[in-house]
């Protein structure tokens, strides 16, 4: 008989033992493997939504505010800035691009969103069906939002789902994006003009389309004629602020339309710096360093991740324990079959190869259980928390998932160690003549 | 003489060899391939089935077939059942089958019929001598038994 056939009878033999060290170990993995999941993925999202934001303008408030209301739509903006804002800060010798943002309104919890097609462009989304917004009130949804190429719809008031809709002003969906695993997944996009519009503002701007149209197809010449990259982003820096000249030089004159806020890249890190500096100072508007506020916030959570790491190590340890105890309780009985062993010819070694084994195999059959369970309650708590569900997390085999799987092996080996080493030094003649 | 207990004193040899000079592996295998053991308490691994039990034993010349060893200790249609389910008598035969299976030269067998009535302790030790004589082994017993005297021509009587 092989030994792995002997450790397998011998473990079945101790059935509710070896259950519940199989158990503990399956939740240690579980947990900690879950854990991993949930932090990359926010880790992830984070980068991902504020790729490339350097700088984020909203009303004085706190910083932290305006980049989660702004670029993670996770929270109440701080209050409205002027569009004349736009201007002012896009003529910025250190700016690159801004691109505008109106919140205000949502339709089922899906936030919709004044801005640019530039939006769209910086996250790199691409139109799975229908159209970009050309006209007022027309709108492209996210690949999560749940909504229909044509469908109609009124926005509710605020930026949480309420039964206060607008009675005037129903939107229409022209274009349906393609998912980016971005927070532009979850959004309804239209024009600034749209969302002014609806709340009873205006800007006088018909040009707002034509630019884009414009700007499209400048980008398009861009790509043909192949130009020199230097001198493309130049261009498209200064096309960019001509942009923005005639799209609020023409809203002059008006009841002074506000948005939420401005999503800022800069030319350089040292604008990073030096930009929200005069712009805090200078103005009403708050400048807030998404980075830096972005480490704040991970900072603060840190605390409350580390203190589920600890539950993790802690069920960890309780399976390690288990280990322990099911290999070395009934210790005494199994002595005795260990010497009948030794008695017939197993040498030391083979008998601590088999009780170790024994320890590798819980472990094993603990690791196989709790990646496939981590997977399953990952999936489960995806579906039952919305906001999990709305930025699509999906269980990844990460190298962390590698490390935790050799450490419980290390842990279980190490468990094994005493009783098997213990085994193996078994008196023969002692067990089996008591 | 078994090799599981170190002499405090003297030498033990088996076919010439000493058992000092062998390392604890070199006397495992020495145990495995020429000595067989019958223990009084039997000793055999009891979630384990007759069949299992008897095939932990090493085969050192891929010769022995579990099964038809268990057809001759009558025990067939019980060859997968758990050693804890058998009767004492039926554990017995199974014990002297692990003892003699592997053919061994020596085989030791402590008070094999202490638990047993007379008519029992009369088929167990001819079973025994029926192995004994087949494989031309040296049986040597260890008992306080006196029914188990007049299978023997040597004996050593120790006060």
């Amino acid at each position: 008989m092989s030994d792995l056939n002997f450790v397998l009878l011998s473990l079945k033999s101790r059935f509710s033992s070896t259950i519940l060290a199989v158990l503990l170990t399956t939740f240690g993995i579980s947990i900690s493997i879950i854990l991993v999941q949930f932090e990359n993925h926010i880790k992830n999202r984070l980068n991902n939504d504020g790729k490339k934001i350097d700088i984020v303008v909203g009303a004085k408030g706190s910083p932290l505010q305006i980049v989660l209301s702004s670029i993670y739509h996770i929270d109440l903006p701080t209050g409205n800035i002027p569009f004349s804002s736009l201007k002012t800060i896009s003529q910025d010798p250190l700016v690159e691009k801004v691109i505008p943002l109106a919140l205000g309104d949502n339709w089922k919890n899906n936030r919709i969103v004044g801005t640019t097609h530039e939006y769209i462009e910086h996250y790199g989304a691409k139109l799975d069906k229908g159209r970009n917004w050309q006209k007022v009130f027309e709108v492209v949804a996210g690949s999560s939002v749940k909504i229909n190429l044509n469908q109609k719809f009124s926005g509710s008031h605020g930026l949480v789902d309420s039964n206060d809709e607008h009675d005037h002003g129903e939107y229409r969906v022209v274009g349906i994006l393609k998912p980016t695993g971005t927070v532009l997944d979850r959004l309804l996009l239209t024009s600034v003009k749209s969302v002014l519009q609806i709340h009873g503002q205006d800007i006088k701007d018909n040009e707002q389309h034509n630019h884009e149209h414009e700007h499209d197809k400048h980008e398009h010449e861009k790509h043909e004629h192949q130009l020199d990259e230097n001198k493309h982003k130049t261009d498209n820096h200064d096309h960019h602020n001509q942009h923005m000249d005639d799209y609020v030089n023409n809203n002059q004159g008006f009841m002074e339309p506000e948005i939420t806020s401005l999503l800022i890249t800069t030319k350089s890190p040292i604008a990073n710096i030096n930009l929200p500096r005069s712009i805090n100072k200078e103005s009403q508007l708050q400048a807030a360093n998404p980075a830096f506020e972005i480490t704040r916030l991970s900072t603060m959570l840190g605390l409350g991740s580390k203190s589920f790491k600890l539950l993790s190590i802690i069920i960890m340890l309780i399976a390690v324990l288990s280990i322990f105890t099911g290999l070395a309780s009934n210790f005494e009985n199994r002595l005795r079959d260990l010497a009948i062993l030794r008695a017939i010819g197993y040498s030391k070694a083979r008998v601590f190869k088999i009780i170790s084994l024994e320890g590798v195999i819980i472990v094993i059959f603990g690791i196989i259980i709790g990646l496939c369970s981590s997977f399953l309650v990952f999936n489960f708590l995806v579906d039952m928390i919305a906001p999990l569900n709305n930025s699509n997390a999906k269980f990844e085999f990460s190298f962390e998932i590698v490390i935790i799987i050799f450490l419980v092996l290390l842990a279980g080996l190490c468990a094994a160690f005493f009783p098997a080493y213990k085994g193996s030094k078994v008196s023969v003649a002692k067990q089996l003549t008591q | 003489m078994s090799g599981l207990l170190k002499p405090s004193s003297g030498e033990i040899l088996f076919e010439g060899v000493k058992y000092s000079s062998l390392n604890e592996k070199d006397l495992d295998s020495l145990r495995a391939e020429n000595f067989g053991f019958i223990f009084q308490k039997l000793n055999l691994i009891e979630y384990l089935s007759i069949k299992q039990n008897l095939a932990l034993v090493k085969d050192k010349f891929n010769f022995y077939d579990v099964d038809k060893i268990i057809s001759e200790l009558g025990l067939s249609g019980k060859s997968n059942q758990e050693v804890k389910n058998l009767s004492f008598g039926e554990a017995q035969r199974v014990a002297i089958a692990r003892a003699v299976i592997n053919n061994p030269k020596v085989i030791f067998a402590d008070e094999p019929t202490s638990a047993l009535d007379d008519s029992n302790t009369e088929i167990v030790m001819k079973m025994i001598f029926e192995h004994v004589n087949k494989n031309n082994s040296t049986l040597v017993v260890c008992t306080h038994d006196d029914r188990v005297k007049k299978f023997f021509s040597n004996a050593m009587v120790i006060k």
